[in-house]
């Protein structure tokens, strides 16, 4: 049996490469190199490269903070993975009804006063502060980076999928070059240059999303017409579990659920806020793109 | 005192909860299989844990999370009953079946009832209780003047 990966690799992925879709994706890159050239030239402190000042506002955050948490993981991924094993691959994004305003919550207050009162400007600052033990400061800043290369090994390969459908380089180099876009607009504009392009990119994925959806209906003649159709051909994709069993449908559920609480990438975004009043408004915002 | 009752009633139901889960979690390495009470475990574990979790990030000094009781049962309620139908009604996914809102009945409860009724009841009973359960400009002049005395 051949892992995902190297099937991936193995398949022939039809490529796009048309005229239009080319210069879409070119001017992509370029509002991309834009959006980093602007940041990098207002970014003078470690406060602003870490925590953007704390003065980002409640829509760039909010549009930010989903377009992270969709990630090339949910966004690219979820699709493949539905397709593979039914509707029981929603589990992974059913959480998202709870898990902001748990987060809200359980989070968000702590994390921006905290931040303020003591100068934080990652998690592991926090956990620092919290347990008063730079050891579990130390640890914190481990697991997260053990952490976070699965989840970005998930994303770098969404990146080379994409941009080897667009522009039929392979999906190694198209790992290479999208890895490298980002580093470079890391370093360079440090967390700015990474909010607006998330708000950049956050806004094309919910257009498209709702764009994508409308043509699916209109094609397949409304939800009623496409659920009797897949019925008709493998009834088990729409039982509630999908191919899945229940069992791992809903451990699908407590880790997404569970686990959103601890993406570093979407914890860290709270420093961030300007007023901190503006909380109040966060939870409705940060659900309705859903 | 109330608010140690609630926090510790909380503490309680999470243990419960993520224990029942852990325990689901590890039939699965049974000989056979899991057995059929395994996602029943995690089937009302789940919505425990994550109704626990919400109440101990929402419990605030003396008045414990107040009218968020109801807020929080519902969405208890919801997410419970959403597993637990669909994991009691008979499957009758197959060509022809009654359609709920465009779905099979069993995927419409999960689509349109885990994933969409919270999201209409958290946000708005977050924003109307912010400023008894969360916080208030008092809270912030109170933190920015102990910031400025630790300095």
């Amino acid at each position: 049996m051949i892992s995902p990966f190297t099937a991936l690799l193995q398949t022939a992925l039809p490529h796009v490469k048309q005229p239009l879709v080319i210069a879409v994706g070119l001017a992509y890159f370029a509002v991309i190199i834009a959006i980093s050239v602007w940041a990098s030239r207002r970014t003078k402190t470690a406060s602003d490269f870490f925590v953007a000042g704390h003065g980002i506002g409640l829509i760039a955050l909010t549009v930010a903070s989903v377009s992270t948490s969709v990630s090339g993981f949910a966004f690219i991924g979820g699709p493949g993975l539905i397709y593979t094993v039914g509707l029981g691959a929603m589990f992974i994004v059913l959480p998202a009804s709870v898990t902001n305003v748990m987060g809200a919550w359980v989070l968000a207050k702590r994390m921006r006063l905290l931040g303020e009162a003591r100068g934080l400007m990652t998690v592991p600052d926090a956990i620092g502060a919290r347990y008063r033990s730079p050891a579990a400061q130390g640890l914190a800043g481990i697991a997260m980076l053990v952490g976070i290369i699965g989840y970005m090994a998930t994303n770098a390969l969404a990146m080379g999928v994409v941009i080897n459908a667009i522009f039929g380089v392979g999906i190694g180099w198209g790992i290479w070059l999208g890895m490298g876009v980002t580093l470079a607009y890391s370093v360079a504009g440090g967390i700015l240059a990474g909010i607006y392009n998330d708000v950049f990119q956050g806004t094309l994925m919910a257009a498209a999303s709702v764009l994508v959806f409308l043509f699916v209906l209109k094609v397949g003649g409304g939800l009623g017409d496409i659920s009797n159709t897949i019925l008709a051909s493998d009834p088990k994709f729409l039982s509630p579990w999908g191919k899945m069993t229940p069992l791992a449908a809903l451990s699908f559920f407590f880790v997404f659920g569970m686990g959103s609480l601890g993406q570093p990438q979407g914890v860290h975004k709270y420093y961030m806020l300007r007023d901190p009043m503006q909380l109040k408004r966060s939870s409705r915002m940060a659900q309705w793109p859903r | 005192m109330k608010i140690d009752i609630t926090r510790r009633a909380a503490r309680i139901v999470l243990i419960t909860a993520i224990s029942s889960i852990g325990i689901g979690y590890a039939s699965a390495f049974a000989k056979g299989g899991a057995p059929v009470w395994a996602p029943w475990l995690l089937a009302l574990g789940i919505p425990a844990a994550l109704g626990s979790i919400m109440v101990l990030g929402a419990a605030r000094g003396r008045t414990g999370i107040g009218s968020l009781k109801l807020p929080f049962l519902f969405v208890f309620v919801v997410l419970a009953s959403g597993f637990c139908l669909a994991l009691g009604l008979p499957a009758a996914e197959a060509k022809g079946a009654t359609l709920l809102l465009g779905l099979p009945v069993r995927a419409a409860i999960v689509i349109y009832g885990i994933g969409l009724l919270p999201i209409v009841v958290l946000p708005v009973a977050y924003a109307i209780t912010f400023d008894t359960q969360t916080l208030s400009e008092e809270d912030i002049a109170r933190v920015r003047e102990m910031a400025k005395r630790a300095k």
